[in-house]
């Protein structure tokens, strides 16, 4: 009976929509969440996986990358073609490495996989280009990004 | 009277205060969907437009400007007059129900002025269903963009609309007769001096009732959540005027503004006390001692157009709360809601009204 009653002055007096309405109220007194993204970046978390980078070796001359394969093997996504040849001295080296964008998930497996640690994940998110070439990284482009996140040291 | 003076004389009656109308209700239409966006932002802990301007106040230009050059496209298959006339004649209808509406007392503007002048621009005796008259034609530039779009969704949604807005100008039309017969007029000057000792919202007991039966049709009747059935956004994609764009799409965008604007003014001309100041006593009641004389007073010292505007204002920003807030309704329970419970409701207003009045208690 006193819950029918109180249904009742629920119902005539309008208190659950005057609750919503408080909520609104309240909220909208309370400072947005938003960031106003162009102009203001967040600081990206520790290990966040964005564009890769190769790193140089320890004489700083060349890439680290030793023509493995292991990353392109491991690749669920098939983006990294990995070429190889033979050297003046006979020794092997990395003619062509290619990371296709368009293709890679950032699942950062690549990463795990290579034995001398050559590939790398920078924070770097902003990944937008005007043509489907861009999106091609090659190794001068991924040694390039490494130097601007690692200081072009080994 | 030479040239000149007639000149002056149609300048100064006419032209100035077409003007002045017509600038405040374009700069409504612009402004109020800055400001819904805004507050429904807030609302919603988001922060609405912030890139055009200091916080985003020029985005209703850049909206007009944008819409102004898109291209404007009439669907082959369209009733070609009719798709063009629906938004005019709907923006039209709620233009015109401005003329009729009184925003304050006549005035001298502190001596600005050398006589008084009148703050509408016509006086109508039956000034309360003129506008009631206006609203009603409104539903057809509804149907008719429903129909001339040759679209089944266009016309499904103006058949929706027309039914929304029929059956919630029933209850509307009762609980504004209401009024009338507690002002004993039809003008709307007159129903806001009536007002001048008691608001009638706070008549009891009809007062508050026919106070919420308006403003609920009210916001059914401009199409606004929680009844915007017709447009629902996320489920229908605009309702009748699915197929309009660019500044065809704006006018039907001006004329829910200007539409806001009226009820909104309405409400506050019928049951808030119009351009009367706020008494935080009645005058007969306490209200006469000194600290509470001081108060009201103070607020009778604020201009009276300012004591309507900020009405006006207080409800559209209630309206965009509203939305913010409440879900939408189902078809069938928007139905039975005007016809099971604000229409009965309203006749028993109406008819405690008239008794109570007949025998002297109002």
């Amino acid at each position: 009976m006193i819950g029918r009653v109180k249904k009742l002055f629920n119902t005539v007096f309008l208190i659950e929509i005057g609750k919503g309405l408080a909520l609104t109220l309240r909220t909208m007194l309370k400072p947005a969440v938003t960031r106003q993204y162009p102009r203001e970046k967040r600081k990206p978390f520790a290990g966040s996986r964005g564009l890769h980078a190769m790193r140089r070796d320890d004489s700083g001359q060349k890439e680290r990358c030793i023509g493995c394969g292991l990353c392109e093997a491991v690749c669920p996504a098939d983006a990294i073609t990995v070429i190889t040849a033979e050297g003046p001295d006979h020794e092997k080296i990395v003619s062509s490495y290619e990371l296709n964008l368009l293709r890679c998930v950032f699942c950062g497996f690549c990463i795990d996989a290579c034995p001398v640690s050559a590939i790398q994940m920078t924070p770097e998110f902003e990944l937008a280009c005007t043509s489907r070439k861009d999106a091609f990284y090659t190794k001068e482009r991924l040694v390039k990004i490494g130097d601007k996140y690692m200081g072009g040291k080994g | 009277m030479t040239v000149m003076d007639q000149v002056a004389n149609i300048a100064y009656s006419l032209i100035i205060p077409v003007a002045v109308l017509f600038g405040f209700i374009m700069l409504n239409a612009a402004y109020l969907s800055y400001m819904e966006r805004k507050v429904l932002a807030h609302m919603q802990a988001r922060m609405g437009p912030m890139m055009t301007g200091w916080h985003g106040i020029l985005q209703p230009i850049a909206d007009g400007v944008k819409l102004f050059f898109k291209e404007d496209i009439i669907p082959a298959k369209a009733d070609k007059w009719l798709f063009s006339l629906a938004p005019v004649l709907l923006l039209i209808m709620s233009i015109a129900a401005f003329v009729a509406i009184p925003f304050g007392p006549p005035t001298d503007f502190y001596g600005i002025l050398s006589n008084k002048v009148p703050l509408w621009l016509t006086n109508l005796n039956v000034g309360i269903l003129y506008v009631l008259a206006l609203a009603s034609v409104g539903t057809y530039g509804v149907i008719m963009a429903g129909w001339a779009s040759n679209n089944k969704y266009s016309l499904l949604g103006g058949f929706r609309s027309a039914a929304q807005m029929i059956s919630y100008e029933i209850p509307m039309a009762f609980a504004i007769i209401t009024v009338v017969l507690l002002a004993g007029s039809l003008n709307l000057a007159e129903i806001v001096n009536a007002q001048s000792e008691k608001w009638f919202i706070i008549v009891l007991p009809v007062g508050p009732v026919a106070f919420l039966l308006y403003l609920i049709s009210g916001v059914a009747e401009t199409n606004r959540a929680p009844f915007d059935l017709p447009e629902a956004e996320t489920e229908l994609v605009a309702g009748f005027f699915t197929e309009y764009t660019g500044m065809r799409f704006a006018m039907f965008f001006m004329a829910e503004y200007a539409n806001m604007v009226v009820i909104s003014l309405l409400v506050s001309i019928l049951f808030l006390g119009g351009w009367m100041p706020v008494q935080i006593l009645p005058n007969t009641w306490l209200g006469g001692m000194p600290p509470v004389s001081w108060i009201n007073g103070l607020f009778r010292l604020m201009p009276p157009v300012l004591w309507l505007l900020g009405k006006v204002y207080f409800l559209l920003f209630f309206f965009i709360w509203l939305r913010a807030t409440l879900p939408r309704l189902r078809y069938d329970q928007l139905m039975a809601f005007s016809w099971k419970f604000l229409l009965p409701l309203s006749l028993a207003t109406l008819l405690t009204t008239a008794v109570m009045k007949q025998m002297g208690l109002l």
